[in-house]
């Protein structure tokens, strides 16, 4: 059984790629509406943590759970269909489709879920304004700076209203000032839809914006110790 | 303050004479500033007075009377408590933390769990800085911010020295 | 540095393999296909240069000549069995050293005779009475290919002693038989046919072995920079690039020859323009296995150092593609100027209305031109619509793409426009073509075999005793019917007349002597007379005024024309108008029959029957007697043919070319599917991370296999329609005008295409469509979520 107060947890993960233990013993519980960072070095396993987290694939050993349901037992369709309708994931790079307009790539998941194209269309360009990439609906991502492509990228995760928002590096490529306005959206909007989230970063400042963060090492998962200072 | 933790870090790895206590303390402090003798005599009457450390019964040899200071029990638990404890951020940060590396080493304890906790605090104080940017007005931000890059200076540091860790560790036995 | 490419080419990881194994797939393919239209043109050619033994010349006898060394006596005839011709030749050596025939040892002794191949396996299986009977003696051997012009010709030469040529008409002496070539008006059409085709599938051929040297080419330039960042010379990226091509090519190029090996025999059994060729003749010869082996690497590596240039890899990396440049419609104005031009001259190419001909040349050379330039700008528009109405994901991903980069889109399909849209024009013309020589529903007169007696001027045909015995005889085979056409007498005095004032006039046209002048105001009388009783047994030729027992009339068309369309526009041949007779039946001659069977053996049996009958001059084989030896109707040079079968003759030439086109429009859309499973694989390289992290994000496999699918699909479907449409378009006014010129005015014509179109485009679209469904495998093993990079 589940924690009740978790929505996403995982239990005990353990993975191996060949020779490589990526996972070994990971447990890490997600609350309801937090926003969680989780940090490590490269190799550390905090990417194969997130596939497991979000079910794009299923560990060796040990449980992951979403919303009480055992998501390591369900099948691949059931798993994508989850992606799709209960997740949303931003990633550094690389995420949206080049020959589409900026409303076409946030419409598309909304498609994807038998949305009707005006329902889907008009649900897009609100995020528009919310975000602050208005009059930019029929650009193209060649055409737009990398802060507003990764603006483009959350509303797209944004539109299918998740429960858990993935985002990996979402401003891994960008410079401060956008990562900081990128961040500022991201944990304006996920506050308003009440929306988890789990931001896999190694940069402090970025996890500065989460509620709180975990330490992956050596596949698993650190909580530090906060122990009260003695007052000299 | 941080003189006291380190000579009795220093002492917690084995008791010693106050001369060679100093010598000990430039050899792996010493970079910037050595320590006076009358600083170290200083500190040592404070830490007898707190009774964190005490004088070994040694016996009488011949020359000036020299005296072999010891740890308690009391103190080993303090310098243990002060190791584990994440610093408070202040401008001298490094300093504190450097000397808490190296007493963890000479004492063999692992480094990394105390690195972890002052990781933890150092975000925690970043997130309280990034709230009040947020919030607060122009000159609040931009104090924010400097305090903010500064401690990702603060991370970044640790985040290499616990990589570096490994050859700190030789080179301090070698000194030894 | 070749070193270096090599290894880069190889050692690239498995993407770099998988695009080496495409690649060489792709233009496998294409050099499979090319060296096929190769062997096959060889073939052609070496059938239709064979030495044409048909076209010796002789010099024609009034009388048999004595001994002669090295010559020998002709006599050439065309025979028929069910609708397939055979060739007859009968030969007399008149001394020694006679010239050989091809295809044989030695001339064929009275008495014997030797045989095609598949006229040898006929007459093993056909009963005697219907086919063997017709040629004397016994089977000395077979005829070998050099006399031939494909596996299934019927040929015979049947040996004789000089007697037997005695008073037969079209007897020739030969001293020297024909090596040359047979130069008929349709082997040079043939000729430029197949050039037209080779160069048709040629096309789309140089697009795939371009399309897959520059597989996914985007990777390998960004390689390419960043070998230009550590110093490389440009002369040294040209290298390695033309490595990279070279060994696909080259390999591909290999594997295509082993597979065209592996079906040379599949390939040579199959006909295309209706006859097989000889399966020895099917080979594209050593010089195209090496020209294919030089050029195709050569091609596909001058084709990469172009587009090397073209792209310009400086060491800052390849130059950032923006949108690329959107077409412009200037082509829209030569296909517009040639859809109205094409069909203008066609309506005035039979009137005399100036330039017809040339107007349609024209019209038909830019409305090509046209469909070439303006095909990407057609993409555009259809994508475009449709991305603006796309209702799902898939269609909304594959038709942008496609509306981004149009130019890209269609230049894979682009090479079967041409095939597509000739195609479609001929295969409206051939089948309203065949209707204008036997229009359907008239074939009434398909099995009435027409048997003419008076072959020779003034001859009056077989003899009355004769011919009654005949006509009996013939009766009596199971479901015929004959009707004897007779003489008329007063038709053959008329002429004897004329022709005796013809000789008697004088140089200058002037009467001589006594001889009265001809009245022209006098018509002749008409050549025949029929009798009203066997008129009515067919119906069709039309009926007798009430009341006659046998009337006066002509019956030229019927019995001599070979264009079907005027023989049933001269129907019905007796009405009411005609002149009635009462001569006696019995004391006319025989001018020609027209024997009706439905039953397809005794119609062989009839004419087998009617060519010995006739063979044995003077001779009274069932009793029937010929009139003298002039007169009778000898061994002719043509046989009794139905109308049927004078239909099928004309029908057989365009039909060929139909198929023939047919063909070339299969391949090309096949090829186009190479080129676009190519250009599907190369994309999926390019899109390998977007797509994957579409999946992470949980877009199903099965919409993103929609999209690639869509994307090719669309501009292939899109491009055939549009050619078809065009091609069709044009091509009905086109056959109406022609047509109704030569048809009556209240027959309806057919104008739609051939069932075979729509089965050839069905086929090769489909065919198409599985190649680009193979690439989807590799879509899938190229994206798996688990494989997403993070860090």
């Amino acid at each position: 059984m589940s924690d009740s107060c978790y929505l996403l947890e995982i239990k005990d993960a353990h993975k191996e790629f060949g020779l490589t233990h990526a996972l070994q013993g990971a447990n890490l519980g997600v609350k309801r509406g937090e926003i969680l960072a989780i940090m490590g070095p490269s190799g550390s396993g905090k990417s194969t943590l997130l596939h497991c987290l979000a079910g794009i694939f299923k560990p060796d050993r040990g449980e992951v759970w979403f919303d009480g349901k055992r998501l390591d037992l369900m099948n691949e369709e059931a798993r994508t269909k989850l992606r799709r309708t209960a997740f949303g994931f931003v990633f550094q790079f690389g995420q949206l489709v080049p020959e589409l307009t900026a409303e076409d790539n946030i419409a598309l998941p909304l498609l994807l879920n038998k949305v009707s194209r005006k329902t889907a269309y008009a649900q897009a360009r609100t995020w528009f304004k919310r975000l602050g990439i208005e009059d930019l609906e029929s650009h193209r991502i060649g055409e737009m700076s990398g802060g507003q492509a990764q603006r483009v990228a959350l509303a797209r995760a944004l539109a299918i209203q998740p429960s858990i928002l993935f985002a990996d590096e979402p401003t891994g490529s960008l410079d401060s000032l956008a990562s900081e306005q990128v961040m500022e959206l991201l944990v304006q909007a996920v506050r308003e839809q009440g929306t988890t989230v789990v931001l896999v970063t190694h940069d402090p400042r970025i996890a500065a914006y989460a509620d709180r963060e975990v330490v992956v090492r050596d596949g698993r998962v650190m909580t530090a110790q906060r122990k009260v200072e003695v007052v000299r | 303050m941080s003189a006291s933790y380190a000579l009795l870090g220093i002492l917690g790895k084995q008791p010693s004479y106050g001369y060679d206590l100093k010598r000990d303390y430039d050899l792996y402090y010493g970079n910037e500033k050595t320590l006076a003798f009358g600083q170290v005599y200083a500190t040592l009457s404070r830490l007898l007075r707190d009774r964190k450390i005490c004088v070994a019964p040694t016996e009488q040899v011949a020359g000036p009377e020299r005296k072999l200071y010891e740890i308690t029990e009391l103190g080993r638990k303090e310098l243990e408590a002060w190791l584990t404890t994440p610093e408070k951020i202040h401008p001298n940060t490094q300093t504190i933390l450097f000397v808490k590396i190296v007493t963890s080493i000479l004492l063999d304890k692992d480094p990394d769990a105390f690195l972890d906790a002052q990781r933890a605090a150092h975000i925690d104080r970043m997130r309280e800085l990034t709230e009040t940017r947020r919030s607060g007005d122009m000159a609040q931000s931009l104090q924010a911010d400097y305090a903010i890059f500064h401690l990702e200076a603060d991370l970044r540091w640790m985040d290499v020295t616990a990589v570096r860790l490994q050859s700190l560790k030789e080179e301090i036995r070698n000194e030894r | 540095m070749y070193r270096l490419g090599l290894q880069l080419a190889l050692r690239g990881g498995r993407e770099a393999l998988v695009r080496l194994m495409l690649t060489a797939l792709a233009v496998a393919i294409g050099v499979t296909i090319l060296l096929g239209v190769f062997a096959d043109f060889h073939a052609f050619q070496k059938t239709s240069g064979r030495p044409s033994w048909e076209s010796t010349m002789g010099t024609s006898l009034a009388s048999v000549p004595g001994p002669t060394t090295g010559a020998e006596l002709w006599r050439y005839s065309e025979n028929i069995y069910k609708g397939q011709f055979i060739e007859q030749l009968d030969v007399a050596a008149l001394g020694a050293n006679a010239p050989v025939l091809p295809g044989i040892s030695r001339l064929p002794g009275a008495g014997e005779f030797y045989a095609s191949p598949a006229l040898s396996r006929l007459l093993q299986t056909v009963p005697r009475d219907e086919l063997g009977d017709r040629f004397p003696g016994r089977q000395a051997g077979v005829i070998g290919e050099a006399a031939l012009s494909f596996p299934s010709e019927l040929a015979i030469y049947v040996g004789r002693s000089p007697s037997q040529f005695s008073g037969l008409s079209g007897t020739m002496e030969v001293t020297h038989i024909a090596t040359a070539a047979q130069l008929q008006g349709t082997t040079n059409i043939y000729r430029e046919a197949f050039g037209v085709a080779a160069l048709a599938i040629l096309f789309p051929l140089l697009i795939l072995i371009n399309t897959a040297t520059r597989l996914a080419a985007n990777r390998r330039e960004e390689r390419y920079a960043a070998m230009r960042l550590i110093g490389a010379t440009p002369r040294q990226i040209n290298i390695i690039a033309s490595a990279d091509a070279l060994l696909g090519s080259l390999l591909g190029a290999l594997l295509g020859i082993g597979i065209f090996l592996l079906l040379r025999s599949v390939i040579a059994s199959i006909s295309i323009s209706g006859v097989k060729f000889f399966a020895n003749y099917v080979t594209p010869t050593i010089w195209a296995y090496v020209g294919v082996a030089v050029l195709v690497p050569l091609i596909a590596v001058v084709a990469s150092l172009i587009s090397l240039r073209r792209i310009q890899i400086s060491p800052l990396g390849v130059s950032r593609k923006m949108t690329p440049k959107k077409p412009r419609a200037w082509g829209l104005i030569p296909l517009i100027a040639g859809v109205i031009l094409f069909p203008y001259g066609a309506t005035n190419a039979n009137g005399n209305k100036g330039g017809g001909p040339g107007l349609l040349f024209i019209g038909f050379l830019l409305i090509m031109i046209g469909i070439t330039l303006s095909g990407s700008w057609l993409t555009m528009q259809v994508t475009e619509v449709l991305a603006r109405f796309a209702r799902s994901a898939p269609t909304l991903l594959a038709s942008r793409r496609l509306a981004d980069d149009p130019k890209r889109a269609y230049r894979t399909v682009s090479g079967l426009v041409l095939a597509v849209f000739i195609g479609s024009v001929v295969s409206i013309l051939v089948p309203a073509l065949n209707y204008a020589q036997n229009p359907s529903g008239k074939t009434s007169l398909n099995n009435v075999l027409r048997v003419p007696y008076n072959t020779e001027p003034l001859s009056t045909g077989l003899s009355p005793e004769a011919s009654a015995h005949l006509v009996n005889k013939l009766e009596s085979y199971p479901g015929t019917v004959v009707i004897p056409v007779y003489t008329n007498p007063a038709f053959i005095s008329f002429m004897t007349a004329q022709q005796a004032v013809q000789e008697g006039m004088n140089q200058q046209g002037q009467v001589k002597g006594t001889m009265a002048a001809p009245n022209p105001n006098v018509a002749p009388p008409e050549d025949n007379i029929i009798s009203c009783a066997s008129l009515a047994k067919l119906s069709v030729l039309g009926s007798c005024p009430t009341g006659a027992k046998a009337v006066v009339g002509t019956f030229d068309n019927i019995l001599s024309g070979d264009n079907p369309l005027f023989v049933y526009k001269s129907l019905p041949s007796v009405t009411a108008q005609n002149q009635v007779t009462t001569v006696d039946l019995n004391t006319l001659s025989l001018a020609a029959m027209l024997v009706k069977s439905n039953n397809s053996n005794a119609l062989e049996q009839i004419r087998t029957y009617l060519t010995i009958y006739d063979a044995t001059a003077g001779g009274t084989q069932g009793g029937g007697k010929p009139g003298n030896s002039l007169d009778a109707w000898q061994m002719g040079v043509f046989e009794p043919e139905t109308i049927g079968e004078v239909a099928a003759i004309r029908n057989n030439d365009d039909t060929n070319v139909g198929h023939a086109v047919l063909a070339v429009v299969a391949l090309t859309l096949i090829t186009a599917g190479c080129s676009l499973a190519v250009t599907v694989g190369g994309s999926l390289v390019e899109r390998k991370r977007a797509f994957t992290l579409l999946r992470v994000s949980g877009v199903p496999l099965t919409a993103l296999c929609l999209v690639v699918l869509l994307e090719a699909v669309l501009p292939l479907i899109v491009i055939s329609a549009i050619a078809a449409g065009i091609g069709l378009g044009v091509g009905i006014p086109v056959v109406r005008s022609l047509v109704s010129n030569v048809v009556a005015k209240d027959t309806k014509i057919p104008v739609h295409p051939s069932t075979g179109y729509y089965i050839t485009l069905a086929v090769g679209l489909a065919v198409a469509l599985c190649l680009v469904l193979v690439t989807l495998p590799l879509l899938s093993r190229m994206t798996r979520p688990e494989d997403a990079r993070f860090e």
